[in-house]
């Protein structure tokens, strides 16, 4: 795939994407971007400063929760983990994305495509 | 200190100076430019850390872009506890303190009545009274009050931490005031004597330091959970 996903699709996706991966282990901004990257072989790119505010939308909303560590350089770096009202949306998230996918897949399957 | 320590400190003065972010914020935006300014090093070994790090900051977007996002993203909750603290300190002024069943509840002054609005009682025990007493009890809760816009700067000191208990007991002694004191006779020549209570303007004043005192709190809840505890604990690796 040559072209990279349009940016109104990479920005619906981003609470399930951001849900996700949390659902993977509490994880930190910029790791969370790396890991968007390698998941879709760089086809989905998250521009630097799109993600920390998601992160503050989603942690408002008690889908995810932050904590505060120091790293061993001595800096404050903010850890999120998944709530369990994070979870239930993730789950509610995962079964749009998948009809939307299904439909999708069984129309082009169809040969309207 | 290293070109890079140097870089990110004028990159902070700056957000502080011309964005809308938070220290907590800009930690995190921090902590991200680092690290993408070490994966920049990395993959170029020519790049000097200052360059690198003018890269990743590039990548970040500018600090008002950065700031209208975050503000899309909403404010944290202290804050807006803390707006509502001073719409209702604000408010209060303009409020009546006492209350007189007999002469109606409303904004309606009771004939005679005097203080009877918040910036009267204010007035009052500044000019009026003049002992030394009462204006102390008229400046300090609302010095306190100024206090809080202060920017907060996330350093651990006791100063921080004597304004929230500050607040936290003007909050608990007005709300102690207005629930045990009961209520005044008040008499007005040529009329008969009446029982005044606190009225709306005195709970509203009350309710503004409960407010601001809960959004210090909340506010340094959110800090201290940034001071290094047990190293053994808290360190992690490198990104």
């Amino acid at each position: 795939m040559s072209k990279r996903v349009y940016k109104e699709l990479v920005a619906a996706s981003s609470r399930p994407m951001v849900l996700s991966i949390l659902a993977g282990g509490e994880s930190y901004g910029y790791q969370i971007l790396k890991q968007v990257k390698l998941l879709s072989g760089g086809e989905v790119e998250w521009s630097d400063g799109m993600l920390y505010p998601v992160l503050h939308r989603l942690e408002r909303d008690g889908l995810i929760a932050g904590r505060w560590e120091l790293t061993e350089e001595g800096r404050r770096r903010k850890y999120y983990r998944l709530t369990p009202r994070g979870k239930s949306q993730l789950a509610r998230d995962r079964e749009d994305w998948r009809a939307v996918h299904g439909t999708l897949e069984l129309s082009w399957g169809g040969g309207n495509v | 200190m290293s070109d890079l320590d140097g870089q990110v400190r004028r990159w902070r003065k700056r957000q502080e100076r011309r964005s809308s972010l938070s220290s907590r914020e800009l930690d995190e935006l921090e902590d991200h430019l680092r690290a993408r300014a070490t994966l920049e090093s990395e993959l170029n070994a020519e790049l000097t850390p200052a360059r690198a790090f003018s890269i990743a900051r590039a990548a970040m977007g500018e600090g008002d872009a950065v700031s209208r996002d975050f503000a899309r993203a909403g404010k944290p909750r202290w804050k807006k506890l803390l707006v509502a603290g001073w719409a209702l300190f604000g408010a209060s002024f303009l409020l009546p303190v006492s209350l007189v069943p007999d002469a109606g509840i409303g904004l309606s002054r009771p004939f005679g009545l005097w203080p009877h609005y918040g910036y009267e009682v204010f007035w009052k025990l500044l000019v009026a009274d003049g002992e030394l007493g009462n204006v102390l009890a008229a400046l300090v809760p609302f010095a306190a009050m100024v206090l809080t816009l202060i920017p907060h700067r996330d350093k651990p000191g006791r100063r921080r931490h004597r304004l929230r208990y500050a607040l936290s007991f003007v909050a608990a002694g007005t709300v102690a005031v207005g629930v045990l004191m009961p209520p005044l006779m008040v008499s007005v020549a040529g009329e008969p004597a009446v029982a005044q209570h606190l009225g709306i303007g005195f709970w509203a004043w009350s309710a503004s330091f409960v407010c601001a005192a809960a959004a210090l709190w909340l506010r340094d809840h959110d800090a201290a959970s940034v001071r290094a505890r047990r190293p053994a604990f808290t360190r992690v690796g490198r990104s």
